[in-house]
């Protein structure tokens, strides 16, 4: 008479978040986890199928600029609650997770919800993606690679991110042989605002010279 | 058959029955209460809260709206068409109610407005775990009257509807009811309370009494077995009859409480016109539901449109919405495109999560008109075309400028431009009717020449007549304020009478 | 049963061993909130909602999955529990309408009876739109708005539990966990019986029956089974259904026989209004039931119904007599019988059966069969007269019965009034067919006109052709998208050779006084009725035509053969007028049933009315009217279906049917029944309407007494 569930564990390694590098998103990470385990859950019981489904939607929420100021005391007391009280492993296993990372990365859950910032820039909605100006050769491989057609730029142009139609998705950075394309934070590189061809451009102002 | 005994019997388990009950029983009357569904709270279930004047929570809240100032409000907004006695009794006794409910262990949220030109004094019901209004929040209240009612001795039988009222020389001697399993059941009893909640659920009455046609010219909300039970009970026994009203307001049918964006969208302060293609109404007011509805009403075929264009669209999708409803909560036109991609798929129903929840009539209206020109739209919806077309033309002109004719608020004057052109068809919609019985201001029914009916008693919303011909949305939860307090003086009166030299067995 | 004591909020409550916490304390009427639990199913702990402390267990625990055990002591409310209830029910609700007053189930919902109890109604949580919920849901019988769904998984559960059908199943997509079937097929393709007992067992509004199923006048447990709802007696359908797929066929007559005495003749001719109402036709095409009542009567060998049904009561020394031997009479007589009165019947004709034997013609219904269950009542002690006309109910009465039942069916004729339309070789319906049938003279041309278009003008027509005649028209008023006739009336007799006028309205008869030529006629567009009933036509002029005959029979209605010196009050048209309430006619002691009282309509009206009258005569006399009867005793359901393959396709046996070449020239039988792998397939056609009411009743919080 007790609920039995196909799966026992999710494929996480808990490791990675005990001493988390710089560039890995603790909020990020936790919602990963919880999209892996509202897929795994059996949906016999509610407080793994409803749980692990409303913990994602307000983790999802976090890293989209909707979290809300009560959102850490919400989700503490729904993960106490499942991790108390669901039937499986699964549930039990994630909000676990979730409740060390709450306690032992609280800072960068506050930089999310109050400051709309993702301090290792991973949450897409806090980030921009832009092509620095003095690495840029002009190669156009970026170009090709953008899903969006958000890049626009030509042979030996300094190539530009239209910032209305990128979503951060990070096509891009692997075809740019020159490592000229990064994700940014609150604070945002200079970059032109059209193409411009390649060695014209200086950060001090966005001047253009003419050549001859 | 089964007999029973009591002093009172109360039909209907709703919030006006309920308070009935616990009125009566707490004067140690034994009471019976019959109530026809599975569960008690009826229409009140779905509220957040009564009104109430005076209240400790007014007081904390500093809202300064005293008892005299609100009889005030309400006379002059019924014109003195309605029972001033009973309003006078009722406003005095709801402040009192707020207490005696929390007594019974219901908590508050505090005192609300419904909207910015409402008054403060809807008092919300606190759910569990949240400290924000919530819908379906007087479910909690609904169940704490049940159980005082009950530690109270009253006897409570479900799934239990009675079916007639009985007397005797023009006398209450009980009435007869049917048990869940089909069993004849008499409860005789010295005073009878009628607390049925009126007939929302029963489009032959509203049509008889109210003149609508369900389905065709008005949606409004139908709660499972509301079908008039207990108007048609007191009329046999030579109750009188006043007028039925509604609470008016008004409805997309298909698109309201579905098409959250779609609605909310066709519910700003643009232009509205009639079946001749004219304005009717400063659409300032549209988020005035009752003033609406009633405008519609008024109107060929009782429907009115909303018109709008790209234009509109594109200002909603760079600014937001001008109103943002606390019900819903849209704010701006993200979904636009999908739900309206949804709705005119031709299968309307199919995608929506919510579509499906739609009584036939409704899923099945077409009430959203898309075309590329004026002309065509004006075909589709059935608009006079030449008059459309003046009247955008001239719309048009005075955006920027002045609503020469309403003089509508300039800032919600948006020009009507293409490419593509939309018209909402709205019709009546409401809450339920509103009164039917005769009383007097001790909720005594009355025969037609204005005899009371020895022990005979109704309240809630059989009853409500205070309304005069529109709700009262400026003193928000009336109608389940009305319902508490005239069951809670039904129920005190009724004993007050059998205690009293009048009363013969 | 072995007895566990156990204490619940203070109170020692004595339990089953082996009952679980949530069914103890319940039974003990103490309310423990709980939705996925139900006392039919085997429990899962899914909702959290029945969560209980118990003394020595660290955590809460569902009381729906423990066990009780001797000395527990259980706390069903504290602070904690209603924490994790409050949760739970949070989390449910975040996927769920914020809104009950559009949900038919609002106020008889669990559910929103639970947001009551556990004071939540909305949540503080996120809204979660579940996208995946409306796949495929729409089919003809069970409305499934899954928005509502709160994935209790009962209805899984009872599906595959308890049915064995087992098409539900929680379904996974896009993260989402959604109630569905395997690969999201239309209930009918994943082979759904249809029963209806995930409908039943749903604690929301997210399964229901579709809108305009089931009756809303008849009592619920009535009305689930429509074919028995819209039958006049109230047949016992689905038992005596689910018997004949058994074998169990002379069960299946003694359920059959609980209602009426005349079921092979019913067999043949019933107009089954069950099989229109059938909630299998909503799906293709209804349950052949009138064959499938024929075959069961048609194998019953064992006959063991019939010591019950030969039960009669003590005799009462009350005489009673019945004008008319038609089926209202004789079922009437029956039943009186059986209450211990004495009964005697008096018919006119030389033979019994009324419109049975001299209506119906014999193709459609073999004369022995009527016969063989008249006998039968004879068996019961009711004496039959035949040949004895009565001329005055009051007089029979006064000779010294003391109640008089007037049974006489509608036995004059109606022609319409026209010229020559009192000429010889004019007849009515029922001078032709009831001198066919008792095998008097009658004259005949070679041409024959039978005006009307009914089931009665067809009998008429197909027992021309059995007479040898060659020509025969039928002219009837309305078009042929919407004759009055059965369909099949109207196909067989034109396979017999019967040519059909339709759209013609009949304006006069040619001839003269040394015989019929020919009838006229005029197109007609369109008719309608006016407010007194009156004939109102729309007719094209200048249409006139005429069809050449010698011989007319008028088809157009009938009406008892009485008259004021009958000694009763009659109505228009002839009929006796009763108090609905009693049948009662304004004389006292004198009762009517049958056409008599309410103009021809059909057998299994006739043995309703009979009923009735045998009921209210018995408490005319005294007795309690009770003429209800157990014949079989009823066995517990089987509960399981199982699930079949191409359930909701199977096509409907037909019966045989001779050819149109050898069933012209004879009077034998036309319809031949079905043989038995036949009517084992149909009768596993049913849907089991009734089966659904094995599933118990959940209560509600308020009913229970301690909460
Ligand atoms: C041609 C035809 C075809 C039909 N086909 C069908 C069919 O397929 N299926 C179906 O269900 N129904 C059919 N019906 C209708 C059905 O037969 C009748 O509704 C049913 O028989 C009525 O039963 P009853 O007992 O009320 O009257 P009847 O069956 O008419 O019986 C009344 C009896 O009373 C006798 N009687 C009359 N007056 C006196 C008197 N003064 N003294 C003594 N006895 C008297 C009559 O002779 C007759 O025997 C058909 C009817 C006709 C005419
Ligand atoms: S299923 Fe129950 S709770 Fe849900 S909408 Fe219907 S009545 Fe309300
Ligand atoms: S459809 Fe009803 S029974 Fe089935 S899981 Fe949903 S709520 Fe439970
Ligand atoms: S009733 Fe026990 S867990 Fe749902």
């Amino acid at each position: 008479m007790k609920i039995t569930c196909e799966k026992t564990a999710l494929a996480v390694n808990p490791a990675v978040i005990e001493n988390k590098a710089d560039d890995l998103c603790s909020v990020d990470w936790v919602k990963t986890l919880f999209d892996e385990a509202r897929r795994a859950s059996c949906g016999k019981c509610t407080f793994c199928r409803e749980g692990t489904q409303q913990i994602y939607k307000i983790i999802e929420d976090i890293t989209n600029g909707e979290g809300e100021s009560e959102d850490i005391a919400l989700l503490t007391e729904l993960a106490q609650m499942i991790r108390g009280n669901s039937s499986c492993e699964i549930a039990r296993d994630a909000t676990g997770h979730l409740l060390t990372v709450l306690e032992k990365y609280e800072d960068e859950w506050d930089m999310h919800i109050k400051r709309k910032r993702c301090p290792a820039v991973v949450c897409k909605a806090y980030i921009s993606v832009h092509i620095l100006p003095d690495k840029c050769q002009g190669c156009t491989a970026c170009i090709t690679a953008c899903p969006e057609k958000a890049i626009v730029g030509g042979d030996g142009l300094i190539h530009v991110i239209d910032q209305e139609k990128c979503t951060r998705c990070g096509e891009c950075f692997a075809p740019c042989k020159y490592d000229g394309i990064v994700k940014a934070g609150a604070v945002k590189p200079k970059t032109p605002e059209t193409p411009v061809p390649v060695g014209t451009f200086e950060s001090g102002g966005n001047r253009r010279r003419r050549r001859g | 058959m089964k007999k029973m005994e009591a002093d009172v019997v109360v039909i209907a388990g709703g919030a006006s029955g309920l308070a009935a009950a616990v009125a009566a029983a707490e004067k140690d009357a034994s009471v019976i209460l019959f109530e026809k569904s599975s569960t008690t709270g009826g229409a009140a279930n779905m509220g957040m809260g009564p009104l109430a004047v005076g209240s400790h929570y007014q007081k904390d809240q500093m809202v300064d709206l005293t008892v005299d100032q609100a009889f005030r409000v309400l006379m002059d907004y019924t014109h003195w068409r309605v029972d001033a006695r009973l309003v006078r009794k009722y406003l005095d006794l709801s402040g009192s109610t707020i207490e005696w409910l929390e007594g019974m262990g219901i908590e508050f949220l505090g005192a609300f407005k419904y909207f910015a030109q409402s008054h403060q004094t809807w008092h919300i019901v606190k759910a569990f775990g949240s400290n924000k209004p919530a819908e379906r929040a007087g479910s909690v209240m609904a169940k704490a009257m049940t159980d005082r009612a009950e530690e109270l001795g009253v006897e409570l039988y479900l799934q239990t509807p009675v079916k007639k009222i009985l007397t005797e020389n023009g006398k209450v001697t009980g009435v007869m009811a049917q048990g869940p399993d089909g069993e004849e059941i008499i409860a005789e009893c010295s005073c009878v309370i009628i607390a049925t909640g009126g007939f929302g659920d029963n489009p032959k009455m509203i049509k008889e009494y109210i003149g609508y046609d369900w389905g065709k010219d008005l949606f409004s909300f139908r709660i499972p077995g509301v079908v008039g039970d207990g108007l048609n009970m007191a009329w046999e026994v030579g109750a009188g009859k006043t007028e039925v009203t509604m609470e008016m307001t008004f409805e997309t049918p298909g698109i309201t409480n579905v098409y959250k964006t779609l609605s909310e969208t066709v519910r700003q302060p643009n232009l509205m016109v009639n079946l001749e293609g004219k304005r009717f109404y400063n659409e300032e007011f549209i988020n005035n539901t009752v003033f609406t509805g009633n405008a519609i009403c008024r109107q060929t075929q009782r429907c009115g449109f909303t018109i709008l264009g790209d234009s509109v669209i594109d200002h909603y999708r760079k600014n937001g919405l001008d109103y943002v409803t606390m019900h819903h909560n849209i704010k701006n036109l993200d979904k636009w495109d999908s739900e309206l991609n949804t709705y005119l798929s031709g299968d309307r129903v199919s995608d929506d999560p919510l579509a499906g929840l739609q009584q036939e009539e409704q899923k099945n209206a077409h009430s959203l008109y898309v075309a590329d020109s004026l002309e065509d739209l004006a075909a589709q919806a059935g608009i006079d075309a030449k008059n459309l077309i003046d009247t955008v033309e001239e719309y048009n002109a005075m955006c920027g400028k002045q609503d020469t004719f309403f003089n509508k608020n300039p800032k919600y004057l948006l020009p009507i431009k293409g490419p593509k052109y939309y018209a909402a068809k709205h019709f009546p919609a409401g809450y339920g009717s509103l009164g039917g019985i005769k009383i007097n201001d001790n909720m005594q029914v009355l025969t037609d020449s204005g005899k009371a009916i020895p022990g005979l008693y109704a309240c809630g919303t059989d009853v409500c007549t205070i309304f005069g011909d529109s709700y009262c949305f400026i003193l928000p939860g009336n109608t389940m304020g009305f319902a508490l307090n005239s069951g809670r003086m039904a129920g005190m009166n009724s004993i007050d009478y059998i205690d009293s030299d009048d009363f013969v067995e | 049963m072995q007895k566990v004591n156990i204490t619940i909020n203070d109170m020692k409550v004595e339990a089953k061993a082996g009952q679980t916490v949530l069914q103890a304390a319940l039974d003990a009427d103490i309310y423990i909130p709980h939705l996925c639990a139900h006392p039919d199913l085997t429990p899962q702990g899914g909702c959290k909602l029945c969560v209980v402390e118990i003394n020595g267990v660290e955590s809460a625990v569902t009381s729906c999955t423990t066990e009780v055990e001797e000395g527990m002591v259980i706390r069903t409310k504290t602070d904690n529990l209603s924490r994790i209830r409050g949760v739970a029910l949070e989390l449910m609700l975040a996927s769920h309408p914020g809104d009950c007053t559009s949900c038919p189930v609002y106020l008889n919902c669990e559910l929103q009876a639970m947001m009551q109890y556990l004071g939540v109604a909305h949540s503080r949580l996120r809204r979660i739109e579940k996208k995946n919920i409306r796949i495929n849901s729409k089919n003809p019988l069970i409305v499934r708005e899954m928005e509502r769904c709160i994935q209790c998984g009962r209805c899984i559960r009872v599906c595959s539990d308890i049915r064995e059908v087992g098409i539900l199943k929680y379904n996974q997509k896009d993260g989402e966990i959604y109630v569905g079937t395997e690969n999201d097929l239309p209930f009918r393709e994943a082979d759904c019986r249809f029963c209806g007992a995930c409908i039943e067992i749903c604690p929301t509004g997210a399964l229901r029956d579709v809108e305009g199923t089931f009756s809303k006048d008849s009592p619920r447990e009535i009305a689930l089974t429509p074919c028995r709802d819209t039958c006049p007696a109230g047949t016992d359908i689905p038992k005596y259904v689910r018997l004949v797929g058994e074998g169990k066929y002379s069960e299946a007559v003694g359920i059959i026989r609980e209602k009426l005495p005349f079921p092979l003749s019913l067999g043949y001719v019933c107009n089954h209004t069950c099989e229109t109402a059938c909630k299998r036709s909503k799906l293709n095409s209804p349950v052949g039931i009138r064959s499938l009542k024929r075959f069961a009567v048609e194998n019953d060998l064992d006959g063991i119904w019939k010591d019950k049904a030969m039960k009669k009561q003590a005799p009462t020394g009350k005489k009673v007599a019945v004008i008319g031997a038609g089926p209202a009479g004789l079922t009437s007589a029956l039943y009186l019988a059986k209450k211990g009165h004495a009964v005697t019947v008096y018919e006119k004709l030389p033979v019994v059966g009324g419109m049975m034997t001299v209506g119906i013609p014999e193709y459609r219904l073999p004369r022995e069969v009527v016969k063989a269950e008249v006998a039968f009542i004879e068996n019961m002690g009711v004496e039959i007269v035949t040949d004895k006309k009565i001329d005055s109910a009051l007089e029979l009465k006064n000779s010294g019965y003391d109640a008089v039942l007037i049974a006489v069916g509608t036995h004059k004729g109606r022609k319409l009034s026209m010229n020559l339309s009192d000429q010889k070789q004019v007849y009515t319906a029922l001078e032709f067919l009831a001198s066919t049938s008792l095998k008097k003279e009658i004259t005949l041309g070679n041409k024959i006109a039978i005006i009307g278009g009914g089931n009665v003008a067809f009998d008429c027509a197909r027992t021309a052709v059995r007479l040898g005649i060659k020509n025969i028209t039928v002219i009837c008023l309305e078009p042929k998208d919407a004759m009055l006739a059965d369909e099949e009336e109207v196909i067989q007799a034109q396979e017999e050779g019967v040519i059909i006028k339709n759209s013609k309205s009949t304006i006069g008869l040619e001839g003269s006084e040394s015989g019929i030529t020919g009838v006229k006629h005029i197109d007609v567009n369109n008719f309608s009725f006016g407010p007194d009933g009156q004939l109102q036509l729309d007719a094209v002029e200048g249409s006139e035509s005429i069809t050449e005959a010698d011989t007319v029979i008028f088809a157009a209605g009938q009406m008892p053969d009485l008259d004021e010196n009958f000694g009763v009050e009659l109505n228009r048209g002839n009929r006796v007028a009763v108090n609905p309430e009693t049948l009662e006619t304004d004389k006292t002691g004198i009762f009517a049933a049958g056409d008599a009282i309410y103009g021809t309509k059909v057998v299994i009206e006739a043995v309703a009315s009979g009923r009735k009258a045998a009921s209210e005569i018995d408490k005319y006399l005294g007795g309690d009217g009770n003429i209800s009867e157990e014949l079989v005793s009823r066995s517990v359901m089987d509960k399981k279906l199982g699930k079949i393959a191409g359930f909701s396709e199977q096509k409907r046996e037909e019966t045989e049917v001779l050819e149109a070449q050898s069933r012209k020239c004879s009077f034998s039988k036309v319809d031949l029944g079905l043989d038995e792998n036949k009517a084992c397939r149909e009768a596993g056609r049913c849907l089991q309407c009734d089966l659904r009411i094995d599933l118990r009743k959940v209560k509600f919080w308020a009913d229970y007494k301690y909460k």
